[in-house]
């Protein structure tokens, strides 16, 4: 989330689309209740189905799986259509009046952007540059008239997307779409607010990226980023996933969002130069990115301590580097190769969460060894005893280590909003279950140990001279050294830093991620601040810590004009005095943009231009989210029917790849979580309260379906593509209605995720049917559109 | 303590169950083995081990998408004069009403008595326990003898279900119920109603007909 929880009181309309909020976070609708009630806001769902969410919507309005961008293309087309953006905050703030090269195209029949190349299915983005002057800073046309401009092809590009064809591709009805339209643009005042949350609903498509991007070219063309009540947010999925995504729990980054180094970042200066400096000009921008060597350095010095110097690239060299692709699916296509010999999962449950389990419960057994962490026995630690498998055939050897619950150890927990907070034991793990801390602890001894005696042979070095000071002195790692050590310290003298703008390149000083420098320092643990009192508009400042520096909105100077005055007086979350700025901790401390004797900076600090990117030159399948089907798709793509997909979506090929066609499958498959259950279920399916909620797998599916199978509520249904089959019961609703679709009428079934062969309820796993095939940026796996067939089981 | 108020208000409830766990917890109440039918609804209904539950009410929005669905938050309404009571053979030791207006059945609530007591209930509460015990909500009267919220207020994130002392609930019902029906474009205004009539220590704030919302008893 740019904003945070408690900011959701703060809005005028909230717009939920991707994301069930009221049954999967249902805490948020604590605030929403609170802000329909005293501002009178407005809240719309948009959803293929009609959820609790939904129950509490004013309007409610359903669309196809997959078809987020066409709704959101209409929607930046209604609004560029009738002039509904806010005006000051486009044009400064954000890259609307950036002239792009000209050649720049979107060739609208074939469905590809400029640079596209075939052969290796991919862009090459050159002709997506900005225009620059003599001193190579962007050019901009502040009337934002130039055809070249990015407001000028944006209104182009989505003039496209007229409402009759948006209904034709979603199956939205046209008087619900502009319904949605003009509630959402009601926001475009400056003293309005929306804030679009969304969640895997949005993510899990192999155009999930572009997704978010519509959100924000709608978001950034109301100005409501950076402010009370708007914002961009991400409901994130598990409690603590935005900490492990902070620290580095995805492949492409280490901690503090810094990039991975791969095999061709052959040194730190290298490293330093390619992804963080010289990519400025623009005097205007602080560019913070440009401080990425003074972060990289103080990591490397964390990790390796006194045997990181400068003259040894500060043991660059001694991080491992990435060679390729290692997301989900990637690492399971790997496995079942065999390539992959051995695995640890924490707290993770592939064989029931991944998608097409099946295939990937058949890599596990291509593993050597497998370790499974977990409260509960996982489907995932015991895959090789599932029904028709014979364990003979396994050779697997998997090792399964109790682990603690969140609440049986101390440490931090980094909620959606950023915010960081400290949490207490609660009490003792049963049996011999540990925290995750101390097996890590454990691992780390036992191999220094094994390589002291000479018995590792490869990368000693790393192992050998690796800083891991944290010992408790009775075999047990302090939590409070290593999140002091995250916070950062001076090399020399073991003081902790205040926060990141301290950290520097020289190896002068350690820090294990720059983002949470500031929670752990000579004020002591800031995290386990609990003072209850609001200090500013829901900001609570002294309740926790938040990063970055206890900012509680990002771009928060995004909500000002260029004289540092609030855009919304009745809800200002900065506000220049005329030398300093009141509220929250500000996206810096410079004066205002019409300042003339400082130097002020634009607001968006981490992006190279210092304004937020409407188009966007970086990402792998174009600068503005465009149309495209999902892989399995029952329609041809209305836009171009010669490009459905997403042009650089990767294909893995091999054993996994089994897609269907609409004449074999033409029920639109999608899977969701429901309020009672977590995850892959490790966790409820387990206890007997929550199986008493959701006892079964069900699957969810029109009357006018129901009819055509024979199927009446409570029946048993079979659910098939060429992945997987799967046995649930029917739930025969009108929460679910057939949508017209190019002119043809669209069934599609709903199936929660959280179903395996463990614990007190068993049942069959939706993600037997979900393909492997991801993200065009981020391979996040396409869980939420596939296709099936269905018929009643006898 | 004072008399105290229940406010049970569907339009802001989101159907998570917090309420229908709280209760089991606080109560130690064992799960029921339940079977997947068709709704969210489970237990399908009060029973012995369930003391409130929220009922999924699917009706028509008279559009041609989504459904009116109604999630309402059951249990006892704890009459003031409650007639249930009546239906025992051993009223006193079977039954009490706390200060605070909680309507409750002790350990000598026996099952001889169950089907009069059910009868001589207007609402379909009284359920009887497989040890033979009859058996309801019991306002957390133990909770709120400590100046605590019955359990399911305090799970509920919302405040679909509030609780406080009799006068202050009761206003703030009559204020929630001015806002509904002039400003909630979400409710039927016209059907925007306290419920039940009688008087009692749990009312709701009703959006639609009480049957529709799954509730029973009109008095």
């Amino acid at each position: 989330m740019t904003n945070h929880w408690v900011d959701l009181r703060n809005s005028d309309v909230f717009l939920i689309i991707g994301s069930n909020a009221a049954e999967n976070h249902p805490i948020s609708f604590k605030w929403i209740t609170e802000a329909i009630e005293q501002r009178g806001a407005k809240l719309i769902s948009v959803d293929p189905r009609f959820t609790r969410t939904s129950a509490r919507a004013h309007i409610y309005a359903p669309l196809r799986p997959g078809t987020d961008v066409a709704f959101m293309g209409g929607m930046i087309n209604y609004i560029l259509q009738h002039d509904l953006i806010q005006k000051e905050y486009v044009q400064h703030y954000t890259n609307a009046t950036f002239l792009i090269n000209e050649k720049f195209d979107f060739k609208t029949a074939e469905g590809l952007f400029s640079g596209y190349d075939p052969e290796k299915r991919a862009y090459d983005n050159s002709s997506w540059a900005y225009q620059l002057d003599e001193n190579k800073i962007p050019k901009r046309d502040m009337s934002m008239k130039d055809p070249h401009c990015v407001y000028q092809l944006l209104k182009k590009f989505y003039a496209r997307y007229d409402m009759e064809t948006v209904s034709k591709i979603t199956g939205t009805p046209i008087d619900l779409m502009k319904q949605v339209y003009e509630t959402y643009a009601s926001s475009h005042p400056a003293d309005k607010s929306a804030t679009i949350m969304y969640a895997m609903g949005t993510t899990q498509h192999t155009h999930g990226t572009q997704n978010i991007r519509s959100y924000v070219i709608a978001q950034l063309l109301m100005g409501n980023i950076g402010v009370a009540g708007g914002g961009i947010n991400a409901l994130r999925g598990e409690s603590n996933v935005q900490g492990s995504t902070d620290m580095c729990l995805l492949f492409h980054i280490i901690p503090g969002y810094l990039q991975c180094p791969t095999d061709a970042d052959t040194s730190l200066d290298a490293f330093a130069k390619k992804y963080y400096e010289g990519k400025n000009f623009n005097p205007d921008s602080a560019a913070w990115w440009s401080n990425g060597r003074k972060y990289m350095v103080s990591l490397l010095k964390e990790w390796f301590g006194e045997h990181a110097t400068a003259a040894n690239d500060f043991a660059y060299s001694w991080i491992p580097k990435r060679g390729g692709n290692y997301s989900h699916i990637s690492l399971f296509e790997d496995m079942g190769k065999g390539v992959m010999k051995g695995a640890f999962c924490f707290g993770q449950n592939p064989a029931v969460g991944g998608p097409n389990s099946e295939f990937e419960r058949n890599a596990l057994a291509k593993l050597d060894w497998l370790v499974a962490i977990d409260l509960w026995e996982t489907e995932t630690s015991v895959f090789w005893k599932r029904d028709g498998v014979n364990p003979k055939d396994i050779k697997t050897e998997v090792f399964r280590l109790p682990a603690a619950a969140s609440v049986e150890k101390e440490g931090s927990i980094s909620n959606s909003g950023r915010w960081v907070q400290w949490r207490y034991k609660g009490g003792d793990a049963p049996g011999d279950s540990m925290d995750d801390l101390w097996i890590v602890h454990r691992l780390q001894q036992e191999v220094y140990k094994l390589y002291k005696a000479g018995k590792g042979k490869k990368h000693t070095d790393a192992i050998l001279k690796l800083n891991w000071p944290y010992d408790n002195g009775h075999g047990h790692p302090d939590v409070h050294k290593v999140a002091k050590a995250i916070n950062g310290y001076e090399t020399a003298t073991g003081n902790q830093v205040k926060n990141f703008t301290l950290l520097q390149a020289d190896g002068s000083t350690a820090s294990g991620n720059w983002l949470y420098s500031g929670a752990y320092n000579a004020d002591g643990n800031n995290m386990a601040k609990r003072d209850p009192k609001d200090t500013h508009l829901g900001m609570y400042h002294n309740w926790s810590w938040c990063w970055l520096v206890n900012r509680r909105v990002l771009y928060n100077r995004a909500s000002v004009d260029l004289n540092g005055q609030p855009f919304a007086p009745d809800k200002p979350i900065i506000t220049w005095s005329g030398s300093a700025w009141t509220g929250d901790v500000p996206d810096g401390g410079w004066p205002p943009m019409s300042d003339t004797t400082g130097k002020p900076k634009l607001p968006f600090i981490m992006k190279n231009e210092g304004v937020a990117n409407i188009f966007a030159a970086g990402l792998a399948d174009g600068p503005f989210p465009e149309h495209y089907e999902p892989v399995e798709s029952p329609t041809e793509n209305l836009m171009h029917p010669a490009c459905d997909c997403n042009p650089a979506v990767f294909y893995y090929g091999g054993a996994s790849a089994k897609f269907g066609s609409p004449d074999k499958y033409p029920i639109v498959g999608t899977t969701y979580r429901v309020s009672e259950h977590w995850q892959a279920g490790a966790m409820t399916r387990s206890l007997p309260w929550l199986v008493e909620l959701m006892p079964e797998l069900f699957v969810e599916m029109s009357e006018t379906l129901a009819k055509e199978k024979g199927l009446t509520n409570g029946d048993l249904v079979r659910v098939w593509n060429d992945r997987g089959s799967l046995v649930a019961k029917a739930c025969v609703t009108n929460r679910f209605k057939p949508l017209k679709v190019n002119g043809k009428d669209v069934e599609m079934v709903g199936i929660p995720w959280h179903w395996g062969f463990c614990g007190i309820c068993e049942g069959d796993s939706a993600n037997v049917l979900t393909p492997h095939v991801g993200d065009a940026n981020t391979r996040i796996p396409e869980f939420k559109a596939f296709l099936v067939n269905i018929e009643k089981k006898l | 303590m004072g008399k105290k108020l229940m406010i049970i208000d569907p339009s802001r409830c989101t159907g998570c169950r917090g309420c229908q766990v709280a209760c089991k917890q606080w109560n130690e109440q064992p799960a029921v083995k339940t079977i997947f039918t068709g709704s969210y609804q489970n237990p399908p209904d009060l029973d012995g081990d369930t003391y409130t539950l929220v009922r999924f009410s699917e009706r028509d929005n008279g559009k041609p998408y989504g459904v009116y669905w109604l999630l309402t938050s059951d249990r006892c309404r704890h009459c003031s004069e409650p007639t249930c009571v009546d239906g025992f053979s051993n009223t006193k030791e079977a039954t009490f009403i706390s200060p605070e207006g909680a309507v409750v059945y002790t350990d000598q609530a026996k099952a001889a008595d169950f089907e009069n007591v059910k009868d001589y209930c207007p609402f379909n509460i009284p359920r009887l326990k497989k040890n033979g015990k009859v058996v309801k909500c019991t306002l957390c009267y133990d909770r709120i003898a400590e100046g605590m919220e019955p359990a399911c207020a305090h799970a509920c994130p919302t405040d679909a279900i509030s609780f406080g002392d009799y006068d202050a609930m009761m206003k703030y019902a009559q204020e929630r119920i001015a806002w509904l029906k002039a400003k909630d474009k979400r409710v039927k205004a016209d059907k925007v109603k306290l419920y039940p009539d009688l008087p009692s220590a749990v009312k709701w704030i009703l959006m639609d007909d009480y049957d529709a919302h799954g509730l029973e008893g009109d008095v």
